[in-house]
Formats: C-alpha cells, sequence, structure tokens
C-alpha cells in the first residue's frame, strides 16, 4: 500500500524538538540557523518518506538525514562553530548561577574535544540516545558504543579535573 | 567531577519556538498539498469526459443537492461522503486558477463550519477527531489558496482574490473562535491547539504583492487564544515553562 504524506505530520511533532536541539548544539546555539537546519531536515524527510520503511525506527531515520545535513552544511561554506555564544545560551536557563558557570564549562570542552568524542557525548546526553539508538546511527556495534561512550567520558572528566586544579 | 552524567544530563533541552514551529508546519502542509495535487490530476487512464458526465448525473440528483447544501450534512453523517465527493467533483470542474482560489475558500470555510455544528452538538471522542481533521483540512486548504494566489501574473485578479479570501478569514475567524471557545469549555488542549494553529496560518499570509509586516506577533499574540485559561489549576512550574517557552 502506497504510504500517505500525511502519516509525515505525527512523526513531525514527536521529534521536532529533538531534531532542532540536535543543531542547536552543533551551531554553537545559533537559534535562528538551528530553526533554518530544522526545517531543511524535516522538508528533505518529508519529501523521501516514501522511501522510509516503516519496519524501522524514524528516529534513526531522521537523525542520520540531519546528520548529513550538517555534514553538508558545514562543508559548503568551511564554517567554523563559535563558541561565544554559548553563555547567551545559558543565561534563559533556570539553573543556579554555579550550575550555569559549570554547565558554560563543560560545553566548552566538549566543543573543543575530538569529534568523536564530542559526539557521542552529545548523543548520549543531548539527544538522549540510546547506546542501540546510537550504535544504529553509527553503523557500530552497541558493545563497541558503549566503550567509546564509557572513555569520552573518562577523557573529560580528566579535562575537567584538570582544569579545575 | 564525580557527578559528571548528572551535571550532563542537566544540560538544557530546548523547544522550538512557535513561530519557527508553524512556519515549518505551513511548509509540510503546503508540500502535502501539492503532492496530493499531482496525485489527484494524474487521471490519465480514466475518460475525461465519463468522468465529468457521471459527475454531472451526480451533482444534480435530489439527494446529492441536499446532501451539498444542507449545514446538517457534517462528518459522520451517511451523505457526508456523498458531500465530499461532489465536492471532489467542483474542484476538478474549477478549472482556471481563479475558479480553483475561489472553490478552495469556499471549501476552508466550509470545513470550519462544519467543525462549529459537530462543537455544538456535544461530541463523542471520534466526532472531536473530526474538529481536529476538518481544522486540519481548512489549514491545507489555505496554504492552496496562497499558493496558487501567488503564481497568479493578473493584477486585477489577484486584488480580488486576496479581498475574497480576506472576506472569508474573518468567516473563518469566527468560526475558530467558536471552536477555540468549545475547546477552552472542554479543557480540550488538542483542538485548543489546532485552533491556534489555523488562526496563526491566517494570520501569517503573505501574498507576493503585500509587504512584510513587522507586528506579526503583537498580532498573533492578540488573536491567541489564551492557552493559560485552561492550564490556571496546574502547577507553578509547568506554568512557567510554558511561559518561558512562549
Amino acid at each position: 500500500m502506497k504510504k500517505s504524506k500525511d502519516s509525515f505530520l505525527p512523526y513531525y511533532n514527536q521529534f521536532k524538538d529533538k531534531i532542532y536541539n540536535y543543531f542547536l548544539y552543533r551551531v554553537g546555539f545559533d537559534k535562528s540557523l538551528a530553526e533554518d537546519l530544522t526545517s531543511e531536515v524535516f522538508i528533505k524527510a518529508l519529501k523521501s518518506f516514501i522511501d522510509f520503511d516503516e519496519s524501522k525506527k524514524f528516529q534513526s531515520w531522521i537523525y542520520m538525514i540531519a546528520h548529513n545535513h550538517l555534514v553538508n552544511h558545514y562543508k559548503a561554506d568551511n564554517k567554523i562553530i563559535p563558541l561565544e555564544i554559548v553563555e547567551d545560551f545559558l543565561k534563559y536557563i533556570d539553573n543556579s548561577a554555579e550550575e550555569k558557570l559549570e554547565l558554560e564549562r563543560v560545553l566548552k570542552i566538549i566543543d573543543s574535544m575530538e569529534d568523536s568524542d564530542s559526539e557521542i557525548i552529545r548523543f548520549k546526553f543531548i539527544d538522549e540516545l540510546s547506546n542501540q539508538e546510537i550504535a544504529d546511527l553509527l553503523n557500530k556495534e552497541e558493545g563497541t558504543v558503549r566503550t567509546q561512550i564509557s572513555r569520552s567520558l573518562n577523557k573529560l572528566r580528566e579535562i575537567l579535573n584538570n582544569n579545575s586544579k | 567531577m564525580d557527578n559528571l552524567d548528572k551535571l550532563l544530563s542537566a544540560l538544557p533541552k530546548n523547544k522550538l519556538r512557535r513561530r519557527a514551529d508553524f512556519k515549518i508546519k505551513f511548509r509540510l502542509y503546503r508540500l502535502i498539498f501539492l503532492n496530493k495535487l499531482e496525485t489527484a490530476f494524474d487521471f490519465s487512464a480514466l475518460n475525461k469526459g465519463w468522468v465529468l458526465a457521471f459527475g454531472v448525473l451526480l451533482i444534480f440528483s435530489t439527494t446529492s443537492v441536499y446532501a451539498y447544501a444542507s449545514d446538517d450534512v457534517i462528518p459522520g453523517n451517511q451523505l457526508y461522503p456523498l458531500k465530499i465527493a461532489i465536492e471532489k467533483i467542483e474542484q476538478k470542474i474549477a478549472v482556471t486558477p481563479v475558479a480553483k482560489i475561489e472553490t478552495y475558500n469556499k471549501l476552508s470555510a466550509r470545513r470550519l463550519q462544519e467543525a462549529v455544528v459537530l462543537s455544538e452538538k456535544n461530541p463523542d471522542s471520534n466526532q472531536t477527531k473530526n474538529i481536529k481533521k476538518n481544522i486540519e483540512a481548512e489549514v491545507s486548504n489555505q496554504a492552496a489558496i496562497l499558493d496558487r494566489i501567488n503564481k497568479l501574473d493578473n493584477n486585477k485578479k489577484i486584488e480580488s482574490l486576496i479581498n475574497l479570501t480576506k472576506e472569508n478569514n474573518r468567516k473563518k475567524i469566527d468560526y475558530l473562535e467558536k471552536i477555540g471557545k468549545y475547546a477552552k469549555d472542554n479543557k480540550n488542549e488538542e483542538i485548543l491547539e489546532k485552533v491556534n494553529e489555523a488562526r496563526e496560518v491566517i494570520s501569517h499570509q503573505r501574498y507576493n504583492n503585500e509587504k512584510e509586516n513587522n507586528n506579526d506577533d503583537d498580532k498573533n499574540k492578540q488573536n491567541e487564544v489564551k492557552r493559560d485559561d485552561i492550564k490556571r489549576d496546574e502547577s507553578p512550574r509547568r506554568q512557567k515553562n510554558e511561559n518561558n517557552r512562549n
């Protein structure tokens, strides 16, 4: 049976904020840019929705599109993620001043880590994906992902400890 | 740093701003509509003459006239599929772009009128779904109207069509007010959400020959049915989050 594009809208409602956050944390917290990229990703997804295999997870599929779109976005203009607006981004968060400072420090360190480490930390803690979902996305074994998360967290812990001394 | 996991989990998760959400939804609706349009016109295998003849016969039967014209024929009524079938024929018979825009205008107002009738009849859960469907159909028609007007190149016609659409939009806002009141009284957030979405589509409608109005947000704030009205009883924390998001 031919898949109706109308059935795409509930998926949009379910994943819009997740994909927006995915971009927000990867484009230097530029809200307008994250919104534009979110829009482009969902339009791209709708256009190829006919090819989406509904026996598979929509989440993995949409993250894959988002990831490829982000790569193309950076390739196109050779852009560098600015870090100065992290403070602005955190300005509107409810946490205490102390927590904000700590979050700011953590975010800056994550951004300065190697791509493989920062990406897996973002997948786990910002996108809140399970190890299996990350494994599907990166085309790796779940065990490998678990080890990589643990290794990347250790690196982050080490940098944070060194910075606090 | 012993509580690193906790700290990382505390990283803020933002929500898409309402205006951006609306813009994306509008683009998606428009794309879905255009796709439907392409499919609808792919009836090359059929003999158009027969389709037309059958359509004319169907339109002029007494039951059809009643089904088409009566305000009581609403989703759930046995004659409703007939009403929709006649409307589809009407859409196909409207060949010129102007006639099509006029038809979409008429049909989108009709969908909302039906939703009002449904909301006045103490709807069950099925009928509540139909109210939502009708509002969605209205948004889709609205996207079609805008798309078609912006593709026209006859300035005189464009002006009169924009006026017709604006006139029609005033009617639709009245209908949405009524549906919004029902949703508020019955604390139905899903319908309220749809109503606000439809209102935003109407108030954000921009034609190529009109300048961008910078006061959109102010207008929306005035127009929007206040969600706070039905959230009065909820916890202060949730209210605070809601306000931050807006």
